[in-house]
């Protein structure tokens, strides 16, 4: 029964005429890319400090006033009883256009999709899109034993606090069904820590990973060990969206939102989660682009676990379903291409969450503010060699089984060097 | 004694228990509380949509499918299947962590009536499975996915029920034994 009946929503989206095509992005800019305030778990900011505090940066980094940005998008899960209207009140702003998007690791691509709109509509001119979260004394206890009603009702009380237990089973499901073995998953997070050994803001950049540590480490949920957990932290990311009239009028770097898509809850028949909601926009998105994944030179998946990671590879048409395994074997992940194999794709040059910290909701926007770095050349100390398109992909709320969010957009360098400020 | 009890309402659901006996987690939502208090009548109870016959778990108050509100708490067959095992090492709340000092945790997501739920799983129940103490501390409890098991609710320390998936072959007819079953796993008492 229910099978027929939810079996109906995923046979509607396969089998429908196709959809419009989406608008596309035209005269939209991402610039002013800013990551703030890391540190490790009992900071005693609170999360309007960090907001305030990339939205600081945003303006210094711009040179534009407080009274210049007119939109306000903002995601945190510590907020607590503030939210992105007291936001306005807290750090006297006054913006025409205001989002508040509570979707975890998928907000930075729904901030910029929503931004992306508002700016080509003309609803705002200057939108800062900003995540953080403070990371206040067991407040990481707190949000996960009253995620949501399923969580409360259904999982929590089984011990399976936070997203380690669901990811457990999706992980021992993923490599009974495909063959990966621990060490495919290390593979990423190695390469992940390289990255995150020259990018100075990631919490573990002095620490270096070896794959005998990665495979040493200490259990914390069915196959997953500590380096496939990331450590929750305190921290904030940012960018500035406006037209590429108003980025070039500020001579700022910028570089442009070419597609994006976004699909919430798919397949939710499946009875564990081993594809996410990309297998259904992905190949739309790229099309729109007039590209192939071939043709990114970097991606930011969302890496909360090395599993999601691979589910985003396959899902996003960089390998066959099952084929993630085989593909982190042949594909040097490193940000410089420094590693032995002969496939390369720049990918979380950051070092990803696993390695920088996942600041709550900052880290659904480090992927579109790490990008933003690398295509307009300023990256913190592992510049990718003069990328022309990188892929942000998201993927959030991970709600009693499974993640219920998942999101990707294609950004491009802007060629002209007089344009973009690039290197 | 009565400071204490202020203290410990004050700091609400996610401090360290101050017990000498820690409980499982108690907060519920109302349809939580709902399912849990249904679940005392029998062995496995859920929500059966009256429009559309679907059986809704988690709990809701809008049946998934139709939209529906019409439900009724009825008896349920206790077959179902695994979906994927996990045991846990680490835990953020006091009663597991206590639990996996001595040994992880193991917990199974199953599929019963097409609906995913996740129970804690009667290792003891599987005669597939190393229940030797060594294996306990070292080895991963790991069923196939689709082993067929039977799911059943007790009421656990917390008074709330929670669901236990045993094999398939295992007798829970009688109350007592499944309170037995629970007993054992240091859940109920």
């Amino acid at each position: 029964m229910s099978k027929a009946t939810s079996n109906n929503n995923s046979v509607q989206i396969n089998q429908q005429s196709p959809k419009r095509p989406p608008q596309g992005y035209e005269g939209v800019a991402l610039t002013a890319p800013v990551s703030f305030g890391y540190s490790k778990q009992d900071d005693a900011h609170s999360a309007p400090w960090f907001i305030g505090g990339v939205l600081l940066n945003l303006i210094k980094q711009s040179g534009l006033t407080k009274d210049d940005i007119d939109g306000f998008a903002v995601s945190s899960f510590s907020l607590g009883v503030d939210s992105a209207i007291s936001l306005t009140q807290y750090l006297d702003i006054t913006p025409r256009w205001i989002e508040q998007l509570p979707y975890g690791g998928c907000s930075g691509v729904i901030a910029a999709r929503r931004a992306a709109r508002a700016i080509q509509a003309g609803d705002a001119e200057v939108i800062a899109c900003i995540g953080g979260d403070a990371s206040g004394h067991r407040s990481f206890e707190m949000m996960s034993s009253q995620f949501s009603t399923f969580t409360m009702d259904a999982s929590f009380p089984y011990g399976a606090g936070g997203p380690n237990a669901p990811f457990s089973m999706i992980t021992q499901a993923y490599m009974d069904k495909f063959g990966a073995e621990r060490e495919d998953f290390g593979r990423i997070a190695v390469d992940q820590r390289y990255n995150a050994n020259h990018y100075p803001t990631a919490l573990f950049n002095h620490k270096k990973l070896s794959m005998q540590q990665y495979l040493d480490a200490r259990p914390i949920a069915g196959p997953l060990h500590l380096f496939d957990c990331v450590m929750p932290c305190a921290g904030a990311e940012g960018f500035l969206m406006m037209s590429t009239e108003r980025a070039k009028q500020l001579q700022l770097p910028y570089c442009e939102l070419v597609s994006a898509g976004e699909l919430h809850n798919a397949h939710s028949s499946d009875d564990i989660q081993l594809r996410g909601g990309w297998t259904e926009f992905a190949p739309q998105m790229f099309e729109s682009a007039g590209i192939s994944p071939d043709d990114i030179d970097i991606l930011q998946s969302y890496d909360d676990y090395p599993v999601i990671s691979m589910l985003q590879f396959e899902d996003l048409g960089f390998c066959e379903k099952g084929g993630a395994p085989e593909f982190v074997r042949n594909t040097d992940l490193r940000f410089d291409g420094s590693g032995p194999q002969a496939n390369k794709l720049a990918h979380n040059t950051s070092g990803g969450q696993l390695s920088v910290g996942q600041a709550g909701a900052a880290a659904g926007y480090m992927g579109i503010v790490e990008n933003i770095r690398q295509l307009t050349g300023t990256a913190l100390g592992q510049q990718v060699n003069k990328p022309k398109y990188a892929l942000a992909s998201g993927y959030g709320m991970i709600n009693y089984d499974r993640g219920l969010c998942s999101g990707a957009a294609i950004m491009r360098a802007v060629d002209d060097i007089k344009d973009g400020g690039r290197n | 004694m009565g400071s204490k009890k202020v203290k410990r309402r004050l700091t609400l659901a996610a401090r360290p228990s101050l017990r000498k006996h820690p409980r499982p987690p108690k907060a519920r939502t109302l349809m939580g509380e709902s399912f849990s208090t249904a679940n005392f009548a029998g062995p496995l109870v859920m929500q059966h949509c009256q429009e559309c016959g679907l059986i809704n778990y988690p709990s809701r108050e809008r049946c998934r499918s139709c939209l529906s509100d019409h439900f009724r708490w009825r008896a349920t067959d206790s077959s179902a299947e695994i979906v994927s095992c996990s045991q846990i090492y680490v835990s953020q709340w006091e009663f597991f962590k206590r639990k996996v000092k001595d040994a992880p945790w193991p917990i199974a997501s199953v599929k019963l009536a097409d609906q995913i739920l996740f129970a804690h799983l009667a290792v003891d129940t599987f005669s597939q499975l190393d229940n030797s103490e060594q294996n306990a501390k070292e080895k991963s409890y790991l069923l196939e996915a689709g082993t067929k098991v039977k799911v059943f609710s007790q009421s656990d320390t917390a008074k709330k029920s929670v669901l236990i998936a045993v094999s398939e072959d295992t007798d829970i007819s009688a109350a007592s034994q499944r309170k037995a079953i629970a007993v054992a796993m240091g859940i109920a008492e």
